[in-house]
């Protein structure tokens, strides 16, 4: 089946129903002139103003025309599997659901599971949702990130089964540069990069805890920026190619002049 | 006082009197009746009337075997 609605729905949501990792899973819906993440930001602009799925600023991104929600019908087995993927995922605040706004299933068959957050690292909260949720798993995403595929494709990981470490090797040796906004170990290792080079990721009276905590935040985003600086360059709200390259180098000059 | 949490149908019962797509690819809807019943309506017109178990059996489709 192709994409039946093209100016309503992007490739890669599609690419999250044709991906999906069980086959016999039924497709609930993606696009629908309802309010919130299944019409898009402008029909909720017009007709529904008030509405959650148009407030938080990586809502305020993307495609304005596109939906930005996945409904799979599926099996109550199915339902308390994938909704248990998705809820460990969450308590363990996996970075395959950095693109991810809300979600709803059931852990029991008998109660909606839900679960709510308001940017790529925001605590997930409670939230909740009506008993169709029982027999569906319903999936929104921050709307900044219906059209880059890379940012979608990690939620089908989670969806799999896949634990974060098996994903993460997955990738297959791929330099992860990360960007502001992001958490994990490809973040770490920068963060001790810059530390190393006198360029502290801990902002001046910050908590000392969080100089390696793997999180890009504003500290970490200033000591990128900083060395970028040291180098003339302007700054950037990620860890381009070239300044991994000079990362690399720089730590490697310190190595060499046994610092 | 309304949950500016909360998606964007309202939490509660999913009743006889709500409708969702249970299957976009063929069109089919489903509705619940009561408690044990629910009731599938397909594109070509057929209505169907099943209990949860049999409800349960449809939504597993071909299996659940992993790709």
């Amino acid at each position: 089946m192709t994409n039946p609605n093209p100016a309503r729905i992007t490739a890669p949501m599609w690419r999250l129903w044709t991906d999906r990792p069980v086959s016999s899973w039924r497709l609930g819906g993606i696009y629908a002139h309802k309010p919130g993440y299944h019409s898009s930001r402008e029909e909720n602009e017009a007709a529904w103003p008030g509405n959650y799925s148009i407030k938080v600023p990586l809502d305020r991104q993307g495609p304005a025309d596109k939906a930005a929600a996945i409904d799979y019908t599926m099996s109550d087995a199915e339902m308390r599997r994938r909704t248990g993927y998705l809820a460990r995922a969450a308590e363990q605040r996996d970075p395959r659901l950095a693109a991810v706004r809300e979600f709803y299933g059931t852990l029991d068959n008998r109660t909606v599971y839900g679960r709510i957050k308001d940017s790529r690292t925001g605590a997930w909260r409670a939230s909740s949702a009506d008993s169709s949720h029982l027999w569906h798993v319903h999936i929104s995403v921050l709307r900044a990130y219906t059209n880059t595929w890379e940012e979608l494709e990690p939620l089908l990981s989670v969806l799999a089964g896949e634990s974060l470490d098996e994903w993460l090797n997955r990738q297959g040796g791929i330099i992860m540069l990360p960007r502001k906004g992001q958490e994990g170990e490809h973040v770490e290792v920068i963060q001790r990069m810059l530390v190393a080079l006198g360029f502290d990721t801990v902002p001046p009276g910050g908590d000392v805890k969080t100089r390696y905590d793997g999180i890009y935040g504003d500290g970490t985003a200033a000591a990128v920026n900083a060395f970028r600086a040291s180098l003339g360059v302007e700054p950037a709200n990620r860890v381009t190619p070239w300044t991994y390259y000079q990362l690399i180098r720089a730590v490697g000059a310190l190595d060499a002049a046994g610092k | 006082m309304p949950d500016p949490d909360r998606m964007d149908e309202a939490a509660g019962d999913f009743g006889p009197h709500d409708w969702h797509l249970a299957d976009a690819e063929t069109g089919t809807e489903v509705r619940r009746l009561g408690p044990d019943r629910y009731q599938l309506h397909h594109p070509d017109g057929t209505v169907e009337e099943l209990t949860s178990a049999a409800f349960d059996r449809w939504r597993a489709g071909g299996g659940s075997e992993d790709r």
